[in-house]
């Protein structure tokens, strides 16, 4: 249905809360009126705006079932992620959204589950892990892969700390390296160094959602086709430079012809592999 | 009591033509071969404020948009057929309120050519004829007479309304058909971008390579195309002039941007998705040729020929989509004679239809 109102104009919402999430992240909870009557499912995105210094576009982090509408920001150096580093508790943004084309969780009811999270991919994939965890009795085996570049890095550690805890979850971590003057007594490697070893005996009965920088896709790709899965049955989310959210401006396109902000963010990877440029 | 809008109709520059307001009927050029940049900045501004709100506090409000109604003048076939796209792009899932009141608020005067235009390929894009966008088409008839028809609900008001349009007598009857036929053979094209779609599918790495080497991503060719629309959003403190340090007030602004900018591919962090000219020229001809058909069911071209004009080192479109195609594109240099003339008599009608 066609949104009738102004699609450019942000609602404001305030920050309540601020956690630091690593060195370079943190998380914000948000509220206001609109927030509160927010509807939104994983792989969606919002784009934020800090008024008078610019806007980005980030996926939402928590799921609707949670106690608050919850953004994570990984400070680039750009414009606005620097200035929201800055940010306190109390400060006025504006928020666009939601955007995007969600992972489709309901066709994944009675699926085996297997989220790949990828450094800051972790984010959007946990808002759908947090959905199967709410409607647990709705899915089958849950499979949480997650790989950051070195353990300072993994963010929402006390969560983790409690899915593993669980019976009805298995977490596995690896980390790229270990800097001198860090611990790490887990797995280390690549991502793949954990996908290359999943077992599965039936494939067809999983679904894998996946999100990382494009480039990563391509080996964990390869390495899950190697354990059976296919590419339609790999879900990710892409990066592009989203502007408007709503197909107007052009920015995001793919290949002069998909655009992220509408077709996606959430593709298959059969459909990413697809498009020249897909996966750059 | 009449009420005048704003005119906005071509006027010499230079050696050039450009649509710019004028106070008198006298100002217009009739004898123009196209304006230099299509009418699209009237509709989709160059640059324009989106919404205004505080900086500590929010409370974002709209702009306000300018809706004075204004009549443009000279509007050629190929830039109303290109407003099809612009209609569709700025309506389709989410409507655009900037563009849509601009739109509303802009009566289109089409002037239909009678001949091709230097650099023009409107024949091969089958983009000289539009059968809508328009309120009013005039169409120049021997014996300094102009075909007025109305293309919508307002023009046929102008029209009715105005004193210097009268009806068609029978003696026009030949002229008008004999003057439409000699415009459908000068700018019709037996030949058609048919299967421009699929052949933007294959692999033209040479091609692109060829000219990226000769681009240089200088964005005149997107500023002057009727069909390209790319913006970005940006926000900032609006100051005013009456108080330099009162710098609470932002504003969420748009402008134009081109798909040749590397900045256009570039997110943060600082990777680049289309870091070669070659990469970002491939864009844009799979956006004009593959991508806006696909979406919009029209070409992304008009064959207006200005990015021809435009490009400082000679990339030619007509030759890429020959070298694409295969399909040899005529090149037409009109001479002097072949141009319309002034007309004092189609000077009343346009300075009445300011009514």
């Amino acid at each position: 249905m066609k949104n009738k109102e102004n699609p450019y104009i942000p609602f404001d919402a305030t920050i309540t809360s601020i956690k630091e999430l690593n060195r370079f992240s943190k998380s914000y909870r948000f509220d206001s009126p609109e927030i509160r009557e927010l509807n939104y499912e994983p792989g969606q995105f919002f784009e934020i705006t800090i008024y008078g210094v610019g806007q980005s576009v980030i996926g939402a982090t928590d799921s609707m079932f949670d106690e608050g509408f919850e953004l994570a920001v990984l400070n680039t150096g750009g414009l606005v992620s620097s200035k929201l580093h800055q940010l306190e508790v109390g400060n006025v943004v504006g928020i666009r959204g939601p955007f995007g084309k969600p992972f489709p969780m309901d066709e994944f009811k009675g699926k085996n589950m297997l989220f790949i999270c990828a450094g800051i991919g972790f984010w959007p994939v946990r808002s759908a892990i947090k959905h199967v965890l709410a409607n647990r009795s709705d899915f089958g085996k849950m499979n949480v892969i997650l790989g950051v570049r070195e353990p300072s890095l993994f963010c929402y550690v006390n969560e983790v700390e409690e899915w593993i805890a669980r019976d009805d979850i298995t977490v596995q971590q690896t980390v790229d390296g270990i800097p001198e003057g860090e611990q790490w007594n887990g797995e280390v490697g690549l991502i793949t160094v954990l996908t290359d070893k999943f077992e599965i005996d039936n494939p067809e009965d999983w679904v894998v959602l996946c999100v990382g920088p494009p480039v990563a896709f391509k080996f964990i790709g390869m390495s899950l086709n190697n354990r059976g899965f296919t590419d339609d049955q790999i879900y990710v989310s892409l990066e592009r430079k989203m502007k408007c959210g709503i197909g107007k401006c052009n920015n995001c396109l793919i290949d002069g012809r998909v655009y992220v902000c509408q077709n996606g963010a959430v593709f298959t990877l059969a459909e990413v592999k697809a498009l020249p440029g897909g996966l750059d | 009591m009449a009420t005048y809008h704003p005119l906005i109709a071509p006027v010499p520059n230079g050696e050039d033509f450009v649509f710019a307001e004028v106070k008198s009927s006298k100002e217009i050029a009739f004898s123009f071969d196209k304006t230099k940049k299509s009418l699209k900045e009237f509709l989709l501004k160059p640059e324009e404020v989106l919404m205004t709100a505080s900086f500590t506090e929010g409370k974002a409000k709209p702009a306000p948009i300018d809706d004075t109604m204004k009549i443009l003048f000279g509007a050629r076939p190929c830039d109303i057929t290109a407003l099809e796209l612009f209609d569709q792009v700025f309506s389709i899932d989410y409507d655009d309120p900037y563009y849509l009141s601009h739109r509303k608020n802009t009566i289109i005067l089409g002037l239909n050519c009678l001949n091709l235009c230097k650099n023009g390929f409107c024949g091969i894009t089958e983009s000289f004829a539009p059968k809508k966008g328009y309120d009013i088409m005039f169409t120049e008839l021997p014996g300094e007479k102009f075909l007025v028809e109305s293309g919508s609900l307002t023009g046929e008001k102008l029209i009715h309304k105005s004193m210097n349009v009268e009806g068609v007598k029978e003696e026009d009857r030949i002229p008008i058909i004999q003057t439409f036929k000699s415009m459908n053979d000068n700018l019709s094209n037996e030949k058609s971008l048919a299967g421009i779609s699929s052949i933007m599918a294959l692999d033209h790495q040479a091609l692109w390579d060829e000219y990226g080497e000769k681009c240089l991503a200088c964005n005149l060719c997107t500023s002057v195309c009727p069909t390209c629309w790319c913006f970005t959003v940006h926000e900032r403190i609006a100051v005013s002039a009456d108080d330099l340090s009162d710098v609470t007030k932002t504003e969420k602004y748009r402008h134009w941007t081109s798909c040749l900018f590397k900045d256009y591919h570039t997110v943060s962090g600082g990777h680049v998705f289309n870091p070669t000219t070659a990469s970002r020229l491939e864009f844009y001809y799979k956006h004009k040729f593959k991508g806006i058909p696909e979406k919009f069911g029209v070409l992304g071209c008009v064959g207006c020929g200005r990015c021809v004009s435009a490009c400082p080192v000679g990339i030619d479109i007509r030759e890429s989509l020959e070298r694409l195609t295969n399909v040899e594109i005529d090149i037409y240099e009109p001479s002097e004679s072949s141009e319309s003339s002034e007309s004092s008599e189609s000077s009343d009608v346009i300075t009445e239809l300011r009514l």
